[in-house]
């Protein structure tokens, strides 16, 4: 059992001293992508997936345009150019959760990968919606009530209604809580990099 | 007493055995999980290695169908990689927020200075078929060049723009040219000579040397330089290598250039610091310019956003 099992340590420290030989002009980002992916236990679809998110990330450090990263481990959301940070802000992350009420269901999880901004708004009006009154265990009104900047004063929207929002008024339903699944920014932060948010602006959550 | 020994050495092997077996498991597990890993690894490179190939097939393709069009982008690559090349990584930058109006500096990552300045007011002006918007410019700029005292020469536009603002119009003087000092009207020719009789009391404006005079009834007067020059309702536009066109104190004591223009310097309005107001440049106060004049370094990156 142990000749076997020293034979497999020598297999796998001849496949290591293969597979992690420093390379010539090895680029340094691209070996931390390969070691992170490879501590995570995901099938291959996911690393796929993974993998093209952290390539497009690499491909963005090289440009001269602005985009926004978040990083959920250090709750941070960072505007940067290139490999520069221009500005950073402490986030909340919204719990996953899933609500069911009058017979539906609805699914938050946080999101994970490389988007690009589909809209953003200031100064609008919100519609209460319908999981928030399944989350509060109320019944659904037929009517439900508009509140201006319900989900803080500035959104920025990412494909399946994600958002990235600034914090929501007392008046709001949520209470200064962010949204599930959501990433909430102070609005001082948020307001402070208005400008630079455009439906080109690619956005990397990690 | 033997059966004890007995006894006691059963159980001594069994939890030895029991070790060696925990021992092999844990060993085991280990490799597995590193055989998962390296596994995975090489599912990794397989991806990179293919996602390359894509990448490299793609750029075959443009570079077949634009082959020219290639070799000037990557002129263009390496023209740019040797401008970023040269400039020396200095560790410190330059925030500047234009929604805030705030300037910080960042050495290694760490805030070491920040102040209340102002930014571009974004408005637009028209002059000569073009528009011109005075926008701070975003993005990644360096610091090129550190002046004391400077001075400004405004461009074109200043005049243009303090003539809007008092509904006047605006005459530039030319070398060898002359304007009528109380119209602003170009004069035509020269009253020399006996002519200069008729001319009475006619004031006109000239270049002389590398200044603007006023001359009347034979008399010759200098005018003060960087001061706007009105001539009846005209704002007159001296050469640019004039004295009259060069402006000491507008820009602080001191200046940080930019480049195209741009630059970080003092202000002659404190009291509009903290609002957008500015051309295009980024105004400190005094004490905050000269603050930041000594711990900025030509090289250091300067990021507007």
């Amino acid at each position: 059992m142990f000749i076997a099992a020293h034979h497999q340590r020598e297999v796998i420290r001849e496949k290591s001293a293969r597979l992690f030989q420093p390379a010539p002009r090895a680029n340094d980002e691209l070996n931390r992508v390969r070691e992170q992916l490879a501590d995570m236990d995901l099938s291959q679809a996911q690393l796929a997936r993974e993998l093209d998110a952290r390539l497009d990330y690499l491909r963005t450090l090289q440009s001269e345009e602005f985009y926004i990263a978040v990083d959920t481990a250090r709750r941070k959301l960072s505007l940067r150019i290139g490999k520069d940070v221009a500005r950073e802000a402490n986030i909340e992350i919204g719990e996953a959760k899933t609500i069911t009420g009058s017979g539906r269901t609805w699914t938050f999880v946080p999101l994970k990968g490389g988007f690009t901004v589909v809209s953003k708004s200031s100064d609008y009006d919100w519609t209460v919606p319908e999981w928030l009154y399944a989350m509060n265990q109320q019944p659904i009104p037929a009517q439900r009530p508009s509140i201006k900047n319900g989900l803080g004063r500035y959104i920025v929207v990412l494909p399946d209604n994600y958002v990235i929002h600034s914090t929501p008024p007392d008046t709001s339903p949520l209470h200064g809580q962010p949204k599930p699944g959501s990433i909430m920014v102070p609005e001082a932060d948020l307001a402070a990099i208005w400008p630079r948010i455009t439906n080109t602006t690619r956005v990397y959550i990690f | 007493m033997r059966r004890w020994i007995g006894f006691l050495g059963s159980w001594a092997i069994f939890v030895l055995a029991l070790g060696l077996a925990a021992i092999a498991a844990a060993g085991e597990w280990i490799n597995l999980r590193d055989s998962r890993r390296l596994d995975r690894v090489e599912i990794i490179d397989k991806m990179i290695a293919e996602r390359s190939g894509t990448k490299a097939e793609k750029l075959r393709g443009v570079a077949k169908s634009r082959a020219a069009d290639l070799n000037q982008m990557q002129q263009k690559v390496n023209n740019v990689s040797r401008e970023t090349d040269d400039v020396p990584d200095t560790g410190q930058s330059i925030i500047v927020s234009t929604s805030e109006n705030r300037l910080y500096v960042r050495r290694n990552g760490q805030p070491v200075f920040d102040a209340v300045c102002s930014t571009g007011k974004g408005t637009t002006l028209a002059v000569d078929g073009k528009t011109l918007v005075f926008d701070t410019p975003i993005g990644k700029l360096h610091i090129k060049s550190k002046e004391v005292d400077p001075v400004w020469v405004p461009p074109d536009w200043h005049f243009v723009e303090e003539a809007r603002k008092s509904g006047m119009r605006v005459v530039h003087l030319n070398r060898g040219g002359a304007v009528d000092a109380d119209t602003g009207d170009p004069v035509s020719g020269r009253s020399e000579g006996i002519w200069s009789w008729f001319g009475g009391s006619k004031r006109t404006l000239r270049v002389q040397g590398n200044t603007v005079v006023e001359e009347a009834g034979g008399s010759t007067r200098e005018l003060p330089p960087g001061k706007l020059i009105v001539a009846g309702n005209t704002i007159v536009v001296p050469p640019v290598d004039t004295a009259q066109r060069r402006y000491a104190g507008v820009l602080g004591k001191y200046r940080l250039e930019l480049g195209d223009g741009y630059g970080i310097h003092g202000t002659d309005q404190p009291q509009q610091l903290g609002r957008s107001v500015s051309h295009g440049c980024v105004r400190l106060g005094d004490a905050d310019i000269e603050r930041l004049y000594q711990i900025a370094n030509v090289g250091d990156e300067v990021i507007i956003y």
